[in-house]
């Protein structure tokens, strides 16, 4: 993937910029908002990852601004300031994802991962396929093999986001924030206990495992025989 | 300048000006009123006389009138008569001849000894006089008068009795207007005086209230309330200070000891990344812990209050419910809910959803296996009472009150890892809301009770806030329906 890293510390963008080459990807790093605004502007990127605070031009208005010329290139904010405004005011300026420095190198993988790589909106399907398992939308029913799998309406709603990012390493953090809403850390192990939970149910008993722990701090719905 | 400028010469001024003026008004006032009335009195005499001299001229002849002058003027006085001929002669009074007019007039008279013709005569002798002047059938003239000295004589007295009661006033007025203004001005000084100590660094100098509760009592009662306030805030900011410090010392140490190892000691690479791992681990803690200062630090800023809307308080304390349910149950504990529907209050989703979190996490992760958990949300008269009950071991009453406070952990609880401010953070947050935070004995366990003030606009779109766009209705909706058991699973 192309990526567009605008952040003004040179240790951050080094770090970044060290880290997404090592996973294979292709990084161009502006050090302020207007250079920022105009490689956006003017190139085709898979992801922007853009830092809130930045000389020259905010990262806000660098997002704003690229919006409004038309730029949809999926863009992940990043702040130190780790407040709760920032992230709706980001997310309402037009950002897709938002993360808090500092965070796990992994984290910020599975996020662009998630983002590069965002289905246009499915909101149509009425069933979720993978491999043997299957997920009816309107009946709220899951089969595996054929046979029924009851789950609490939040299993059902952690499988379904499970299966919608099939593929996909999908981080405790993201799980918190799609599945439950909770934009904050819990002390306990929620998403381990449900996902542990939701594996006895739907991979117990059944060839192969569907639900796979990612290395990282992750988990990863994928069919048999697929890469990553 | 300094005089000048000061409040006590301003509102002594004020005073003088008011003293002068209202003396000056009742002057004019007395002054007006009295001349007016002297003078009608006056001309009425003089008018009297006149008429009367006229009618005894007319009954009994120029004689008989001329005696009756002289009687008039016997009684003394300061009256002045003539009789005067239709030749212009005179006949008897005690001023000299003058052309004849008739009725009321003011008149400047020359004196006139009997006997006399009026010449030789001074202009000492002349007099102002206020005078009636009647003419007889024949030509002969009678004229009364009377001088103005009376009049002169009352408005002199008036003018000195004036001149020294509005001199006293102004005295008065003076002293007055110093001893009011400095006494007031004594009691502001003493508030000045006690701010000039705080700034001295005297933090605990208080402005004196007295009794009576005036305006510049409450002032002062007011600026201690403030100071109060500050001073007790200054001092959670101390304390913070110094519990951060001491807080994040034994963690950096930590952090020291195992890079320190890392490099020292680590043989092999499977020591060297334990070492590392476990340096990251205890970076995650300390980043935890600044994040939840710093979380708590916005919250008490109370910057997230412009985001207030209704949020469904039953449907969030279910959510917690059957999202920990599990967790509980994996400990060993039980965690049931007693949760009446429809409760709302105004307030941020995320912040509430936080709080019900902790506390249930903290009843989790402080009490032992075996322990039931309870989430209950009801509301009544007017409140929601939203409270986490458990039956562990509780906390003892006199800790309860500090436990709300940053870093404080109960000595029981020192061996679980955790930063000290899951609690603090509710109490944040229910500051924010208004609510009321309160810890109950639950005998045994304990019972951290919420009670917010309900909503007065009912729940809007439960979607809002959320960044994920499938997430928060459809969890609603499950949620209906896991209400009525089995319908979840068809």
């Amino acid at each position: 993937m192309k990526i567009l890293v605008v952040e003004d510390d040179r240790q951050t963008a080094e770090y970044l910029a060290k880290g997404l080459r090592q996973e294979g990807h292709v990084v161009v790093v502006a050090d302020n908002g207007r250079d920022g605004l105009l490689h956006a502007a003017g190139e085709k990127y898979d992801v922007m990852i853009i830092d809130r605070m930045l000389p020259g031009l905010d990262g806000l208005s660098v997002v704003k601004t690229a919006r409004g010329a038309g730029v949809k290139t999926p863009i992940l904010l990043l702040t130190t300031l780790g407040g709760i405004d920032d992230r709706v005011e980001g997310l309402e300026a037009g950002g897709d994802d938002y993360l808090v420095k500092p965070f796990a190198f992994a984290e910020l993988l599975a996020r662009i991962n998630a983002l590069a790589r965002r289905p246009p909106m499915a909101d149509t399907e009425t069933t979720l396929k993978v491999a043997d398992l299957e997920m009816d939308l309107l009946k709220r029913t899951v089969r595996r093999a054929g046979r029924d799998i009851e789950l609490t309406p939040l299993e059902f709603k952690l499988l379904e986001h499970l299966l919608r990012n099939r593929s996909r390493v999908l981080t405790r953090t993201m799980l918190l924030e799609g599945v439950w809403g909770f934009h904050f850390d819990p002390k306990t192990s929620v998403v381990e206990t449900h996902i542990s939970r939701l594996r006895s149910k739907i991979d117990k008993g059944f060839e192969p495992e569907l639900i796979h722990t990612a290395r990282g701090s992750g988990y990863i719905l994928r069919p048999p025989h697929a890469n990553r | 300048m300094r005089i000048a400028s000061s409040l006590i010469f301003r509102l002594t001024t004020l005073y003088v000006l008011l003293f002068a003026a209202s003396v000056a008004i009742l002057f004019a006032l007395v002054w007006l009123v009295t001349s007016r009335s002297m003078l009608a009195q006056i001309a009425a005499n003089v008018e009297r006389e006149a008429i009367s001299l006229a009618d005894e001229y007319r009954a009994t002849g120029a004689e008989a009138a001329a005696a009756s002058i002289e009687r008039r003027l016997q009684r003394g006085g300061l009256a002045y008569y003539l009789l005067q001929g239709p030749n212009g002669l005179w006949i008897a009074g005690n001023i000299a001849p003058v052309s004849p007019v008739l009725g009321p007039l003011d008149l400047r008279v020359r004196l006139q000894s009997r006997g006399q013709d009026g010449s030789g005569q001074t202009a000492a002798d002349l007099r102002d006089a206020i005078g009636y002047g009647v003419l007889v059938g024949d030509g002969t003239f009678v004229l009364a008068g009377e001088d103005v000295r009376r009049l002169e004589a009352a408005r002199r007295a008036i003018l000195t009795a004036f001149a020294a009661g509005g001199g006293m006033s102004v005295i008065l007025a003076i002293l007055g207007g110093l001893v009011l203004s400095r006494g007031f001005l004594r009691r502001v000084d003493a508030v000045n005086e006690t701010a000039r100590m705080i700034m001295a660094g005297q933090l605990d100098a208080r402005a004196a209230v007295r009794e009576n509760g005036d305006e510049l009592d409450r002032l002062a009662a007011n600026l201690n309330a403030m100071l109060d306030r500050i001073q007790s805030l200054m001092e959670s900011l101390k304390q913070i200070s110094s519990d951060v410090a001491h807080d994040l010392r034994t963690p950096l140490a930590r952090l020291r000891q195992n890079l320190e190892s890392a490099r020292a000691t680590a043989q092999t690479a499977e020591e060297f990344r334990a070492s590392t791992d476990a340096a990251i681990g205890e970076t995650e803690a300390l980043l935890e812990t600044f994040s939840a200062l710093l979380r708590i630090a916005q919250i008490e800023s109370g910057s997230r209050k412009s985001g207030f809307a209704t949020v469904g308080l039953s449907e969030l304390f279910e959510l917690v419910a059957i999202t920990f349910a599990p967790v509980a149950e994996d400990q060993g504990q039980r965690l049931v809910s007693d949760i009446e529907g429809g409760a709302a209050v105004s307030g941020d989703r995320e912040l509430l959803l936080q709080l019900a979190t902790n506390l249930v996490e903290n009843a989790i992760r402080h009490t032992p296996k075996g322990t039931t958990i309870e989430l209950k949300v009801r509301r009544s008269a007017g409140e929601i009472v939203a409270g986490v009950a458990d039956s562990g071991p509780g906390i003892p009453a006199e800790e309860r009150a500090k436990v709300f406070r940053r870093f404080y952990r109960l000595e029981s609880s020192r061996t679980t890892p955790g930063s000290g401010l899951g609690l603090a953070l509710v109490a944040a947050v229910a500051e924010l809301h208004g609510a009321r935070l309160r810890l109950l004995d639950h005998a045994p366990g304990l019972v951290v009770e919420v009670r917010f003030p309900e909503a007065t606009t009912p729940v809007a779109e439960l979607a809002g806030r959320s960044s994920v766009p499938d997430s928060g209705p459809r969890l609603t909706k499950t949620y209906g329906k896991r209400q009525a058991p089995d319908r979840a699973d068809p």
